[in-house]
């Protein structure tokens, strides 16, 4: 047996939210490049030999999670309804916060049309948005960002792992202008130090 | 009286939801099969307005959103129908900005789409529960274990009965008394404190339950058994406090 992967395996077990590399490597005092294999190799273990678990990185960390198949079961046993579906104006706001970050408010009640400050509010008790300053604007309104726990809910390492926002298909009929991608599309993608 | 109420709640008709003005406009430009490029404004308008109009009748509330994008529509309106200046050299279409507006719009609404797609995956997705792993969980008295967390670990109990047992058919009726749960939580804590109180009310029904709570509570009041909880939202503890107490006197709950 593998030590190091043995030791990875036992952190991993006992956590209960993404460990990051760093965190692994300084643990064992292993190089980072060894863990990295390693950890892709326990990945790749359980992806094969289909079990009641698997290793997925996530919010710039690894964790064992259990597979989507499994939610009925565990659902029932745990008695538990699980946390609601978000409901499309949440997603709506969600994805302008993830892409336009960071934004206040009365901005993204701007692109959506719609008052979305009930809806930001909901995100915040998910946790799935925060405050993360304001705004040196009239009024000084609060910035949103998305957190950790956004990437965590949606399977995402990183901010960056999100799809750019010009592969959103355009709508109707005609193919979007140049311009118009430059308008709205490309500045999206904000790079942001996500883990903290 | 009850049943024209119902006849009433029959005939509700729903129109297709919209998420907002914008939302709305999108619907027609795809019901129209219009250019997005070219919308023929005065067309739109109308539409527009005879959604509101039927939502109106319907009694349903229309946001001011909806009604802010029906002034911008005349407005567009109005400017589309003044004479061009001659002089102007470019004017800029009056319905550009409602345009980048509604394809703004669009993009994020297929990113809500994917993201919508995503999230009923992950839901599906367990991580390992919180656990504390500083040993002993600390001491938190019962005024910071807080009466709703106590009240939680019984309904989890609870609904976890139900589901493990639908349909029951009850044959006779036990009668639990208060004082038995009692003697039985404080029997156990002899042999083991502390003990998980979610452990000691598993499996129990719900008049069971409820004579086992107010058993807790009881025990809590006397002094002679403590609730911790290591973390917010955590497993709560039961221990056995340094104050001994008599079994005899509880049987005296069961006369109350």
């Amino acid at each position: 047996m593998n030590e190091l992967r043995a030791a990875l395996e036992a952190i991993l077990f006992v956590s209960n939210e993404p460990v990051t590399l760093d965190a692994l490597t300084e643990a064992l005092g292993e190089k980072s490049e060894d863990v990295t294999k390693e950890l892709e190799e326990i990945k790749r273990a359980l992806e094969t030999n289909v079990g009641g678990f698997t290793l997925e990185q996530t919010g710039g960390g690894w964790r064992f999670a259990t597979r989507p198949e499994h939610e009925a079961v565990l659902k029932k046993y745990f008695a538990r309804k699980g946390e609601s579906r978000l409901s499309i104006a949440a997603l709506e706001t969600l994805a302008i916060v993830a892409y336009r970050q960071p934004i206040t408010a009365p901005e993204i009640s701007d692109i959506r049309g719609v008052n979305s400050t009930a809806v930001l509010r909901t995100l915040l008790e998910r946790r799935l948005v925060r405050v993360a300053g304001r705004k040196e604007v009239v009024g000084s309104p609060f910035l949103y960002r998305t957190t950790r726990e956004f990437l965590i809910h949606f399977g995402l390492n990183d901010i960056r792992d999100l799809p750019r926002l010009e592969e959103f298909g355009d709508l109707i009929g005609e193919p979007v202008s140049d311009d118009v991608i430059a308008a709205i599309g490309v500045q999206s993608v904000a790079v942001d130090d996500q883990t903290e | 009286m009850i049943e024209e109420e119902l006849d009433e709640s029959a005939y509700k008709v729903t129109l297709p939801s919209f998420k907002g003005p914008l939302d709305l406009l999108l619907h027609l430009i795809k019901q129209n099969e219009i250019d997005i490029y070219d919308i023929p404004i005065a067309l739109i308008t109308d539409q527009y307005n005879s959604y509101l109009m039927a939502m109106e009748e319907l009694d349903l509330e229309i946001a001011a959103d909806y009604i802010y994008m029906a002034a911008l529509l005349i407005h567009i309106k109005s400017k589309m129908l003044l004479p061009r200046d001659e002089n102007v050299e470019q004017v800029e279409d009056p319905r550009a900005e409602l345009v980048n507006r509604l394809l703004e719009y669009q993009r994020f609404k297929s990113v809500a789409e994917t993201f919508a797609e995503m999230d009923v995956v992950r839901m599906g997705v367990w991580p390992r529960p919180a656990v504390s792993h500083n040993g002993e969980p600390a001491e938190i008295d019962i005024s910071e274990v807080g009466l709703f967390d106590l009240i939680d670990a019984f309904r989890t109990a609870l609904t976890r009965y139900k589901v493990n047992h639908p349909q029951a058919i009850e044959l006779k009726r036990t009668l639990h008394k208060v004082s038995d749960k009692m003697a039985e939580l404080y029997a156990r804590l002899k042999e083991r404190s502390p003990i998980q109180l979610q452990w000691f009310i598993e499996g129990r029904d719900r008049d069971e339950l409820i004579a086992t709570f107010l058993g807790v509570l009881e025990l809590v009041r006397l002094g002679g058994i403590s609730l911790q909880q290591g973390e917010l939202f955590g497993d709560i503890l039961v221990a056995m406090t340094q104050n001994p107490l008599d079994e005899a006197q509880f049987a005296i709950y069961d006369q109350r």
